[in-house]
């Protein structure tokens, strides 16, 4: 028996993501395991985005651009190198995670740089980073990248089950790395950072630090789902990695499911995409974002706390061991 | 040797010049009183030595390190706590969870579960604990200043800035509250006790500071200090304040 409640939560998490891992065995349909690779995906990167943007309240621009540089570094080291899938997989962490350390480094120095003027930013630079790819030919180069010939015999093999279970995985390491930042020490940092930066630092929080880490941690794990979505995807170009759709659709799902807590983007990402696949599966799919972006913002007058926040009634997750 | 050594603290708001060569010495395990007119400087010299910001000259020395460049979360760590002369309680957070933040990231960086044993215990001799899960909203002015109180004690201080926590409470808190700074003092952490109500501080200080225009004015043995003549007419036309 695991006795300390974290530790049952965590078991509680990756119990619910084994569950799942059964779906390929139930349906081998192509259609099937691309909704819940889409449902997935987009869980991970609203989760990921809320663990600095949301728990810190550094609302984020930049969650596509992590996500994008994840897809290009894959992507770049599938068609120009040998090396195997998995150091392309890690690399995708590490670059997206490295480039957000570095922002982070640099912006956080200043208090300024919150609220309005960092998302401004992280906006600015996803457009740099789209250009530099576009321009540079080892990336990019505006000609796209054919990805599908290089991942076949790797490990995804551009098996749809495969790459299912690929994101699945990833979807339940970032909500048990989620749940465990909000229920411990470093989401009681990131709460007070997100109400009073000055009270966390005179209670002696290093604030620099815990928002360039997390700040970090949520950008690499964007990048780590970017990954397997290069193979996904079979051909990558400029337009469909860096749209800003993404990181709109990000934010949406994050503040329609509660951004103070640890469950409520997956909610949000799980409308969302739903929403979207049922008025896709209508021909409507023009019409989808229109009617999404006017549904949260009837949510969001509703219930400003978004849906997580409805079901949540203690100031923060009182979790006694 | 003293505990913390302020020489020549000097801090300019643009051209507003709100300390200007501030000396100030406190010796462990004593109360100083720092008192002077509104404006003169008590709250801006209370963020020099907690390192809200940098000063533009002069020098911090605490427990014979020079502070004066560091980070507010790393004088902390050292031993410096602070309240702030308007309560800044965390609303995400439950009230033991105020305190536990400083229990869990101070210096001993104690274990989340073993903080709020210790913020739960620290509550109880506030008597708080009967709001311990409560959110900060539910408190009053007088519970919002304990708990500023409670999360700068978290820290496990050598030194306690105390910027008017009594102000605006009736006299029975006052009392309440300067029998509580005593016992603090009694544990051993030295106090900085910033107070617009003279008589107030005067009562339990053990050496008393006044600051008028961002400059020492007088300091010294509290009843000598607040028969001053130059500490009067500082105070003329004061009415909130008479020095008597
Ligand atoms: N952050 C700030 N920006 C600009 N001026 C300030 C700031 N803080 C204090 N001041 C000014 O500095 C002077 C001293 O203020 P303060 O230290 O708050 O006085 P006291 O606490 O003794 O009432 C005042 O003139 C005040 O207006
Ligand atoms: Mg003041």
């Amino acid at each position: 028996m695991i006795r300390n409640a974290r530790g049952r939560g965590t078991a509680g998490i990756v119990a619910a993501g084994l569950l799942l891992a059964a779906l390929p065995a139930v349906s081998e349909r192509t259609y099937v395991l691309t909704l819940g690779y889409q449902l997935l995906l987009w869980t991970t990167l609203a989760v990921s985005w809320n663990l600095f943007s949301g728990f810190a309240n550094y609302p984020s621009f930049g969650h596509g651009m992590f996500f994008g540089i994840g897809v290009y570094t894959t992507s770049t080291m599938l068609t120009a190198t040998s090396l195997p899938y998995g150091v392309a997989f890690l690399a995708s962490f590490a670059v997206a995670g490295g480039v957000a350390v570095l922002l982070g480094l640099a912006l956080f120095r200043s208090t300024r740089f919150r609220g309005d003027l960092f998302g401004l930013v992280t906006l600015v630079l996803a457009f740099v980073v789209a250009t530099v790819v576009s321009n540079t030919s080892l990336l990019d180069g505006g000609t796209g990248v054919f990805v599908r010939a290089a991942a076949e015999g790797t490990l995804l093999d551009n098996s749809p089950a495969r790459l299912y279970l690929t994101v699945l995985a990833l979807a339940t390491l970032t909500v048990v790395i989620a749940y465990l930042i909000a229920t411990g020490r470093w989401g009681l940092g990131l709460t007070a950072i997100r109400d009073d930066e000055e009270v966390a630092e005179s209670s002696g929080v290093n604030t620099y630090r815990v928002k360039v880490l997390t700040f970090g941690l949520s950008a690499g794990l964007a990048g780590l789902v970017g990954s397997p979505h290069a193979v996904f995807l079979g051909y990558v170009e400029v337009g469909s990695v860096f749209p800003l759709s993404i990181p709109l659709f990000v934010l949406m799902m994050a503040i329609l499911g509660g951004t103070t807590t640890w469950f409520g983007p997956i909610i949000g990402a799980v409308l969302v995409t739903a929403a979207q696949q049922a008025l896709i599966g209508q021909g409507q799919a023009e019409v989808s974002q229109i009617i999404i972006g006017m549904l949260l913002v009837v949510l969001i007058l509703v219930c400003p706390n978004g849906l997580g926040g409805l079901l949540r009634r203690r100031p923060r997750e009182e979790v006694t061991s | 040797m003293s505990l913390l050594r302020c020489e020549g603290v000097t801090k300019y708001f643009g051209g507003l010049r709100a300390l200007d060569g501030v000396d100030l010495v406190v010796d462990p395990g004593e109360i100083v009183g720092l008192v002077g007119p509104n404006g003169s400087g008590k709250t801006t010299l209370m963020n020099a030595i907690s390192g809200t910001f940098g000063i533009n000259a002069g020098r911090v020395e605490f427990d014979g390190t020079d502070v004066t460049g560091m980070r507010p979360h790393q004088r902390a760590h050292l031993g410096i706590a602070r309240t702030f002369q308007i309560p800044k309680p965390l609303p995400s957070l439950s009230v033991i969870d105020n305190v536990a933040l400083a229990y869990t990231f101070g210096r001993d960086q104690v274990p989340m579960g073993r903080a709020r044993q210790l913020a739960g215990d620290l509550l109880a001799e506030l008597e708080l604990a009967g709001k311990a899960l409560a959110p900060v909203a539910h408190l009053n002015l007088h519970e919002r200043k304990l708990l500023g109180i409670a999360r700068a004690l978290g820290l496990e201080p050598r030194l306690l800035l105390l910027d008017e926590v009594l102000a605006g409470l009736n006299p029975t808190e006052v009392d309440l509250g300067l029998a509580m700074i005593t016992a603090v003092r009694d544990r051993g952490v030295a106090v900085i006790y910033i107070e617009h109500n003279v008589k107030a501080v005067t009562s339990i200080s053990d050496r008393l500071y006044v600051l008028n225009r961002g400059t020492n004015l007088v300091d010294g043995n509290p009843r000598d200090v607040v028969a001053d003549e130059r500490v009067v007419a500082a105070y003329l036309g004061d009415a909130h304040a008479d020095p008597a």
